[in-house]
């Protein structure tokens, strides 16, 4: 199984697309992020940008808009400032969230 | 999981890419890659970026410059269609490079203290252990430069002297 780690030293500014899973310890910024598999941003990580996937879990700082095609998931302890669209979305005790939530129909 | 750093192979970057770890990049990356550790190209990786690091493994393919500020190790299989710059280069029978090639040059290293948010980032999370003892040795080699003139007004003995020049760098590390 094939995964993008990024890690707590590393910063990205740009754009990250593909098909596998991503993992964020670090910093990405100013792009967008479009990955088929699941998007994991940990608690150490940052994403400043859009995020396109089919699952992602949030347990460090988002800031910007979440689109999912299964769910997206705030974890305690996560933050999330912008919109979201999932069929599906979790949000634990603990979490922060500020925006939208479509969940369409 | 693993804790290196990892394009994957069916991954595309594309913008500037600022590490003080390790990575690997098995994937695509396109723009520029600055690292105070090591960047490696793995095999299928296609790289088009410039690339500044303490060192450099190519496995794949790399159009674009590469600077490494110790060391370029050119694989069997691996191809930089750019400039090489460099202390020391490796080149391996199968590698190959069409650009010019300098070495035994001294390449100003990336630093990710220079950038105020990078920084600030860095001290809320915690730096794997062989980055630390890297930057340490990246601070001690500008050191002699700054501080000579610390133990000038001391012009008791030479041993005394030789003293005061040890301590300075000690307490900081």
């Amino acid at each position: 199984m094939a995964e993008t780690i990024i890690g707590p030293t590393i910063q990205i500014e740009g754009d990250i697309s593909g098909s596998d899973a991503l993992a964020v310890h670090g910093l990405v910024r100013g792009g967008r992020i479009q990955v088929k598999d699941g998007v994991v941003i940990h608690a150490s990580g940052r994403v400043e940008g859009d995020v396109e996937s089919a699952a992602v879990e949030i347990a460090g700082v988002v800031q910007g808009n979440v689109a999912a095609t299964d769910k997206v998931e705030i974890k305690a302890g996560g933050k999330l400032f912008g919109d979201v669209k999932a069929p599906r979305i979790l949000i634990a005790d603990g979490a922060s969230f500020k925006g939208n939530i479509n969940m369409g129909g | 999981m693993s804790d290196v750093s990892v394009i994957a192979p069916n991954h595309r970057v594309v913008g500037t890419v600022s590490a003080a770890e390790d990575l690997i990049i098995q994937g695509r990356v396109e723009g520029r890659i600055q690292s105070e550790a090591t960047v490696i190209i793995d095999q299928a990786a296609i790289v088009e970026a410039e690339i500044l690091a303490r060192h450099v493994l190519v496995k794949g393919i790399v159009v674009g410059d590469v600077s490494g500020v110790e060391g370029i190790e050119i694989a069997p299989g691996g191809q930089v269609l750019g400039d090489l710059r460099t202390r020391r280069l490796a080149l391996r029978a199968g590698g190959r490079v069409a650009g010019n090639v300098l070495t035994g040059v001294e390449v100003q290293p990336f630093t990710m203290a220079g950038k105020g948010g990078a920084q600030a980032w860095q001290r809320q999370t915690p730096r794997p252990p062989q980055v630390r003892g890297f930057s340490e040795e990246i601070v001690e080699t500008s050191r002699p430069s700054s501080f000579t003139p610390a133990p000038q007004p001391a012009t008791v003995g030479a041993g005394e002297v030789k003293k005061a020049k040890k301590e300075p760098s000690r307490e900081s590390i």
